[in-house]
């Protein structure tokens, strides 16, 4: 027998539950419970037509008592594909978001021409790979009852219509917000945050607004009492196409945000950029085929350079707009092992939920990766007031290799940060620089950047680390 | 019609009171009931829409004719 633990974020749903075993591999039991739905989904074609579709994710089934000899409440045990990292809506930007709810729509309403409903619409059970989103749960769709409404209605709504609709009238940032309200947005609350005018779309204006007043006014209700009548599949498909319609009125406005414009706005000279890139990519090449974690990148410029010669590349920015270029460019481009995510590394995403264990820390996610960290350490300076040791130790944490710029004081991008500031530069030097970097790490290559006054270190940790790897 | 007269009363009265915070009233319960209602107006509003489109299909073809005919 393996040993197994189970996930803290697996409670909710007495279906089954996901387990890690000792050799890291990500197993999912189904149980006795939920036996005659599991088998309608194999045998009504569902499942197939899910997996054809790329809507979930693949498994293979495993020996029961490979893991739980003599357990009788479980039926089956499935190993899905790994995720090969794993993100959260508060994380992710409006287009991201977006193709997340109509994936689920998409998957709602292929269960529905199957005799199945999807019981849960929850945005967690959403996860990408590279650009493409892909549901995780296959224990999510159960045998329709006759007549019986969407039970996932209200969750949809609060983990995708609310936040898009927030983050589409409102500010981008405003997708941090998930990350406080884990079981979504209260409706309520959207409504209160949203400007009126988006009331104007006639599906927003129901499923948020009206679908809002409606909690608070038929909450008291018993159901049989009102007796609405019944809900046929017709009226359910409908529903789907209208938060359809809704989902789709969440568009995005043109990219306004400081740092989408900066590579068309900045002090680089085409030269110095084309050469920045080219020793970017020849470090890369001298690094292992790895994943590779991009801090502060912006549009994806480099994140789609080293993609090339990595596995797979986590690409992090805190600015929203920045961030949905990168995803869009991405998805245009076909690259598929580029994965965009919404992180200010200053402050990334915390654990959250039940016991602070149901959803990870950004930081206790990350791999052990090749780390680009451009155009970066000034900000970490000035800004944050970070020591270079205390970023090394920060990068020590999940390097396994950094490719790190040096911005010296004399750089304008520098003089714009200290602004009327008056700062003590004495420790702001290369050679500071170099000193606190190489306590952790092994400095590889100086790469002057031509006609300009940066420097690229390529450097290796010294020690092993002891993260696991992706 | 019982349905749209329900949703007329809600509309109606979510218009006249301001929100208030009600701790002991369970949002699922009212999402359950609010959908069934929404379900049906939604299946009005997008028959409506074919229905118009039809129309609009039918009074363009005729008028294409007419336009052929002189």
């Amino acid at each position: 027998m393996s040993s197994v633990k189970i996930n803290p974020s697996s409670f909710r749903d007495k279906s089954g539950y996901v387990f890690r075993t000792q050799s890291g591999l990500i197993i999912r039991t189904v149980n006795k419970i939920y036996q005659e739905d599991y088998d309608h989904l194999i045998k009504s074609g569902l499942l197939n037509e899910l997996f054809k579709n790329n809507l979930l994710v693949s498994h293979r089934e495993e020996e029961v008592g490979k893991y739980f000899p003599g357990d009788s409440s479980i039926y089956k045990i499935l190993a899905p594909r790994k995720i090969p990292f794993v993100t959260y809506p508060y994380e992710w930007s409006l287009s991201q978001l977006k193709e997340a709810a109509l994936l689920t729509l998409k998957a709602a309403r292929l269960a529905l021409k199957y005799g199945m409903i999807l019981k849960d619409a929850s945005a967690y059970n959403v996860q990408f790979v590279g650009t493409k989103p892909v549901l995780i749960d296959t224990l999510s769709f159960e045998k329709r009852k006759k007549n019986n409404p969407w039970p996932a209605y209200r969750q949809f709504c609060q983990h995708f219509l609310a936040p898009l609709a927030l983050v589409s009238f409102r500010d981008a940032r405003l997708i941090n917000l998930s990350g406080d309200f884990i079981d979504g947005i209260d409706l309520d609350m959207a409504v209160n945050l949203l400007p009126r005018r988006f009331m104007l779309n006639i599906h927003l204006f129901i499923h948020l607004y009206l679908h809002s007043k409606g909690q608070k006014l038929l909450g008291k209700k018993s159901p049989e009492k009102i007796n609405p009548g019944p809900v046929d599949s017709n009226k359910i498909a409908n529903l789907f196409e209208s938060l359809e319609q809704a989902v789709n009125s969440c568009g995005k406005k043109k990219a306004s945000g400081f740092w989408a414009q900066y590579y068309s706005d900045n002090n680089y000279s085409v030269t110095a950029l084309e050469y920045k890139k080219k020793i970017i990519a020849d470090a890369f090449k001298k690094t292992s085929k790895s994943v590779a974690v991009d801090i502060g990148a912006n549009t994806g410029l480099f994140s789609r350079l080293v993609a090339k010669n990595s596995r797979y590349v986590i690409s992090l920015d805190s600015d929203p707009d920045a961030l949905d270029v990168n995803f869009n460019l991405a998805q245009q481009k076909g690259i598929g092992n580029i994965l965009p995510l919404f992180a200010d590394i200053t402050n990334p995403s915390p654990a959250i939920g039940w016991r602070n264990l149901e959803r990870q820390s950004l930081i206790e996610r990350l791999p052990g990766s090749n780390v680009l960290a451009l155009a970066i350490t000034h900000h970490l300076y000035f800004s944050n007031h970070l020591s270079f040791l205390s970023q090394a130790d920060f990068f020590n944490s999940f390097a396994e290799s950094l490719l790190i710029e040096y911005i010296p004081d004399s750089d304008s991008q520098v003089n714009s940060l200290i602004g009327m500031r008056t700062l003590d530069l004495s420790t702001y030097s290369e050679k500071q620089f170099t000193g606190d970097f190489g306590k952790y790490f092994r400095i590889i290559k100086r790469f002057p950047v031509n006609q300009s006054k940066r420097v690229i270190y390529l450097m290796i940790r010294k020690n092993a680390l002891k993260k696991r790897s992706v | 019609m019982k349905f749209i007269k329900l949703m007329l009363f809600l509309i109606s009265i979510s218009l006249i009171f301001p929100s208030k915070s009600h701790a002991y009233i369970d949002p699922g319960t009212g999402s359950y009931l609010f959908q069934i209602i929404a379900a049906s107006l939604i299946t009005v509003l997008l028959s409506a829409r074919t229905f118009l489109k039809f129309v609009r299909n039918i009074l363009g073809r005729i008028t294409s004719f007419k336009k052929s005919k002189k």
